[in-house]
């Protein structure tokens, strides 16, 4: 399930065969400032947060400062949740927690501009196992998961990964479209951010895996963010993924129930 | 050859004061040159067209002088000698009309046709598109796809035909005409080494006179003289050498014709489509030169046979075989190798061909002490055999087929196969000697099967596009000045755009196959070229393309953010809609003189099938998806003029054309579409139009030791969607400004050949951000604008030698070094933003080149 297309695989073998990979400056115009938004509800006490900060121009270095002074509530029909900056551009309540099933608005208003959006937190699937698998290809380490998908309704899941505490950068999503109902295991293929043996997964390290269940929306926004505005030059239509919010800013709204699971690598 | 003229001037002897015995019966002209240059110090330049018609020279002379020699040979001919130092120039005699050396064309109204087979006299092949010439009164024509050709003329005669192909020496004809004549011509290949008086040798290899513009033909001999990738001759990576045929980029075996995309070119091999021509993911196409006779491309300007894309038609033909004797040829290389056999099965009338190639990278793969690498796997192979066979005067009947497959597997995990399957049954049948006939049934098949076996999750996932045609071609010599083309073709297509197999007791995934979707794809098509005046030619036609989607199956409606609204289920054979377009085609030519004309056309056409990728890679899994009740037919209009003219008596052609187009119904994907669904695939696409213009030059040098071509395109090509670019006009990604392609092939001496080309062309329009942002801790690039930026611009030298090894009646062989890139220009395949590798804290533009100096070697024989 997870690697549907071997394509990507085999052209990667033959570029490597054949091919060299060189930074270049490219002249790239600087783009109109916006707002990007990233708004979660968790149904895990301390985890739901509104962070709010700005696109930079590619040739900036990567300190994205928090844009401070906005009004942030989420409501839930019943109660509003008025979020306070807890530090410069994150907006936290520490009792907003979210329960599964139920719907959460989202309202920003930054420099008198209204940003909303809405979203359903799913029911929660969690993992049934998790285990250390071996790639065939390469000597790495991988977490193997298996979990039992949730007959008749649609489901969209995303997973992090932490080993030692420390969040792995790689995007991964999955729906059931084509596994509806099953019994659902596979590798999670994760690439440690910078390619470095050192931080594979080895002997004595301690993995979590965190499960997000997300929505419709925000599942698109996280497949289209990773296929589409990762940088990679392989897509033939980069482009900014559809945003849940509107008001015309980037970033996601995500009413999400979260399950976690951990094990400490042995031989 | 024309160089030695000065050195010698002076203390020549002159042609008046030596004096020789000679004895010529039934000779030519040539060989009466060759004669007298081997009884005197005397070389002979003449142009091969004004003497190789000469024949059947009559002379016994005893001790006369050379100059009363000549006087006699070239009497009554219409030639006329001089000398220069030791050279005797022939030449037409300009000064006076021609003696007509026979007795004039009696002018009747009763007329009688010419027609016959042009082959070649060496392997029985027949030759495609040869050019059959009659002097007096000026007429001429061409062979078609089966080397038949037919001429009407008013009865009487004598009449003198001129038969003419590239590569081979032109053949002369002579006959009368009181009834209806079978003139069957057997050309014999051109010697390389070229006698020394023959400055030019065949006339043009395109007609000033046709009407047809936007064709390129290159057959493979031409082809096979160009430099080479990884040792493999590769006819769809030679024709992008041509103008207005632009390659994809390294790679990648797609390439755009005249503004449009990679799928709008429609691909055949005998006639039958060929969805996927690429081998190894684009790195090869699925034309194993060995099987192929030539190739022509139609850039837009397609004749109505033609249809169902909107680009160009690529139309490969495949060897018959030899029908006189048995023959082996192949080849070794670094990366494959390739073998052929051939041969008569009815002597000098049918034939058989089976050619066969494979690659062995694999092969190494298995040195590998790697479990994993070893048993991966990763080749590809191809196979094409034909047959034909006579029956009688008047039918033949041709089998010929093609069975490609790729194999890859990643160890015992995951692999993918995919390939294409063509077979097609052809009849020509002579019904009289105007009217040829050309029915064939085509069958073709391309499929992909992944299979999948990793931690418990195994499940084959398949896909395929199958069509079964019928196709009735006509050719109607109608008289002197008329020849027509009639015909229908209808195509059933099945789309089985993917269907997964769980195996086992947990696979992990459903069974489920995605519907089937079925179509039937008709035409029918009149066209008639025109002789109006022997200035002026006209073609014109209508070709009424019928595009019927078939149940059964769901068809949708959507809102306009690709939401379905409603859903309409239709029973099997049921039509869930028709389109009709018609598609009207005008073409004229007029010839300003004899060496330079004007041409202008217009074409509409029409596409119904799309292929689907949101990759800047081919990949075997890109979808095939014919129009349904929402993606609508592609439709084209191109309006083109051009201006052709031979140079230096036809040593040079240059040729230029402009184009105008404008496209329908264009599709392009929503931003953050996601192709790999099983939702509805409309859902994800956007429809606008197009437009691209160009002009396209081409100066080309045909015969000599040193031949080649320059050409140059200069073009936009863009689009205008709703939901892109806020709806403004962009760039579409094929958009090239300047094209250039330079290609010379130097015959050093008999066994050295070297060649070379060099391309250069804008970098693609592609999507490159403005910005950048943090979510969830990581850096995501933000993108204002759809293709606003440009790849660096690529540019290539390739260079190659052939070595003619030792050669005897039987056996010869040639060894072919080539270099591919050879100043290891770093070229962009692709180019990724990422954060930085080693600064975290900048983010950077990495750009991956393939192929810096690709040395290659490879053994070809043939016995």
């Amino acid at each position: 399930m997870y690697r549907m297309n071997p394509i990507p695989i085999w052209l990667g073998v033959i570029v490597l065969i054949s091919s060299c990979q060189r930074v270049i400056s490219v002249h790239l115009n600087s783009g109109e400032s916006k707002y990007v938004i990233e708004g979660v509800v968790s149904d895990q006490p301390g985890a739901s947060a509104v962070s709010i900060t700005q696109t930079k121009d590619f040739s900036s270095d990567n300190t994205f400062a928090g844009v401070s002074g906005a009004t942030v509530t989420v409501e839930n029909g019943v109660t509003i949740f008025p979020l306070a900056e807890s530090t410069p551009g994150v907006y936290t309540n520490n009792n907003l927690t979210g329960v599964p099933g139920e719907t959460y608005v989202l309202k920003v208003v930054i420099n008198g501009v209204d940003y909303s959006a809405s979203s359903t937190m799913p029911q929660p699937v969690g993992l049934d196992t998790m285990y250390v698998s071996n790639d065939d290809l390469t000597s790495r380490r991988y977490i193997s998961i298996a979990y039992s998908d949730p007959p008749g309704i649609p489901n969209y899941y995303r997973w992090v990964q932490y080993v030692n505490g420390r969040k792995e950068k790689t995007v991964f999503v999955a729906n059931d479209e084509f596994a509806d109902g099953l019994k659902v295991h596979g590798p999670l293929n994760f690439n440690n951010d910078t390619n470095d043996p050192a931080r594979d997964i080895k002997t004595g390290d301690s993995v979590r895996i965190d499960m997000l269940n997300l929505d419709s929306a925000v599942y698109g926004y996280w497949y289209s963010l990773q296929r589409n505005a990762s940088g990679s030059g392989n897509t033939a239509s980069p482009a900014n993924p559809t945003s849940n919010i509107s008001g015309g800013s980037l970033g996601y709204f995500s009413a999400q129930s979260v399950r976690s699971r951990s094990l400490l690598v042995g031989r | 050859m024309l160089a030695s003229l000065s050195s010698s001037v002076g203390h020549a002897q002159r042609v008046e004061e030596v004096n020789i015995s000679i004895r010529l019966i039934h000779s030519s002209m040539n060989e009466a040159i060759l004669e007298i240059e081997r009884l005197t110090p005397f070389k002979f330049l003449a142009r091969a067209e004004d003497v190789e018609g000469e024949q059947n020279i009559n002379l016994d002379v005893k001790n006369q002088s050379v100059a009363s020699i000549l006087m006699a040979i070239l009497k009554g001919r219409g030639l006329e000698y001089k000398q220069v130092g030791i050279n005797i120039v022939i030449k037409k005699d300009r000064s006076r009309k021609r003696e007509a050396p026979l007795p004039a064309t009696e002018k009747t109204s009763v007329r009688f046709a010419v027609s016959g087979t042009v082959r070649s006299s060496k392997t029985g092949e027949t030759i495609l598109g040869a050019t059959i010439r009659i002097t007096d009164p000026p007429t001429g024509t061409a062979t078609n796809e089966y080397g038949f050709y037919s001429l009407t003329l008013p009865s009487g005669g004598p009449y003198r035909m001129t038969v003419s192909a590239v590569g081979f020496k032109p053949e002369v004809e002579e006959f009368q005409l009181n009834a209806d004549l079978v003139q069957n011509i057997k050309l014999d290949e051109e010697v390389r080494d070229l006698q020394a008086y023959t400055v030019t040798a065949t006339p043009g290899s395109r007609s000033l006179q046709s009407p047809q513009m936007g064709l390129e033909k290159l057959s493979i001999r031409e082809a096979n003289k160009m430099p080479v990738i990884f040792g493999e001759r590769d006819i769809l990576k030679t024709i992008q050498l041509l103008p207005g045929i632009k390659p994809a980029g390294d790679g990648n075996s797609g390439f755009y014709v005249r503004g449009g995309t990679a799928d709008q070119n429609l691909i055949l091999l005998d006639e039958a489509t060929v969805y996927n021509p690429t081998h190894l993911l684009g790195f090869f196409s699925t034309f194993n030169s060995d099987a192929i006779k030539n190739v022509s491309v139609f850039k837009g300007d397609m004749p109505a046979q033609y249809g169902g894309r909107l680009s160009s038609v690529v139309d490969v033909k495949m060897n018959d075989g030899n029908n006189k004797n048995y023959g082996v040829n192949g080849g070794i290389g670094l990366i494959s190798s390739r073998l052929m056999v051939e041969g008569p099965i009815q002597q000098d009338k049918s034939s058989f061909l089976v050619s066969g190639r494979r690659t062995y990278l694999d092969q190494f793969l298995k040195l590998s002490p790697d479990s994993n690498i070893n048993r991966s796997r990763l080749y590809f192979y191809d196979l094409n055999v034909k047959a034909n066979y006579i029956f009688g005067n008047r039918d033949r009947l041709y089998l010929s087929g093609y069975f490609g497959r790729d194999v890859l597997r990643q160890s015992n995990r995951v692999g993918i196969n995919w390939g294409n399957t063509t077979a097609t049954l052809r009849w020509n049948h002579l019904f009289n000697k105007r009217l040829f006939s050309n029915t064939s049934l085509i069958y073709s098949n391309y499929d992909y099967r992944i299979n999948a076996n990793q931690d418990g999750s195994d499940f084959d996932i398949f896909s395929q596009i199958r069509d079964w045609n019928l196709k009735e071609d006509l050719q109607w010599n109608a008289s002197s000045d008329h020849s027509a083309n009639f015909g229908f073709n209808t195509i059933f297509h099945t789309i089985r755009p993917g269907e997964i197999t769980a195996i086992g007791n947990d696979p992990g995934i459903n069974s489920q196959a995605l519907p089937r979707r079925y179509s039937l794809e008709s035409a029918a098509y009149v066209t008639d070229t025109w002789k109006a005046s022997t200035r002026f030619n006209l073609t014109f036609g209508m070709r009424l393309s019928v595009f019927s989607v078939l149940g059964k199956g769901e068809y949708y409606k959507f809102d306009a953010n690709g939401n379905i609204t409603d859903t309409m289920i239709y029973r099997s054979g049921q039509v869930v809609k028709t389109y009709v377009n018609p598609e009207p085609r005008i073409a004229a030519s007029f010839q300003l003189t004899p060496m330079t004309s004007l041409k202008a056309s217009y074409v509409r056409n029409t596409q119904h099938l799309h292929l689907i990728s949101n990759s800047t890679s081919n990949n075997p899994t890109d979808k095939w998806v014919a129009n349904t009740n929402v993606i609508k037919p592609e439709i084209a209009d191109q309006w083109s003029a051009g201006y052709y003219k031979n140079l230096s008596g036809n040593r040079y052609e240059l040729s230029v054309e402009t184009y105008f187009k404008t496209m329908q119904n264009q599709i392009d994907y929503r931003n953050g579409a996601n192709v790999f669904t099983n939702r509805p695939i409309e859902s994800e696409l956007l429809f606008g139009k197009g437009r691209a213009f160009g002009v396209e030059a081409m100066l080309k040098k045909r015969v000599g030791r040193l031949t080649g071509w320059v050409a140059y395109t200069l073009s936009k090509t863009e689009r205008q969607i709703d939901g892109i670019n806020d709806g403004r006009w962009y760039k579409a990604r094929q958009d090239r400004t300047h094209d250039i392609a330079i290609v010379g092939v130097y015959e050093f001496n008999p066994k050295w050949t070297f060649s070379a080309d060099w391309v250069f062309y804008t970098g693609e329009a592609v999507t490159f951000p403005d910005g950048k942002y943090t979510l969830n801790g990581n850096v995501y690039f933000y993108y204002t604008n759809r293709n606003g930026y440009r790849e660096p611009n690529y540019h290539r030298l390739d260079l190659s030698a052939t070595k003619q090894l030792k050669k005897t009646h039987k056996f010869s062989g040639e060894l072919v070094f080539s270099l591919y890139n050879a100043y290891g220009r770093k070229n962009p395949y692709q180019i990724d933003f990422r954060q930085g590798k080693t600064d975290p804290n900048i983010t950077e533009a990495v750009e991956t080149s393939l192929f810096t100096f690709v040395p290659t070697v490879s053994y070809n024989f043939k016995f």
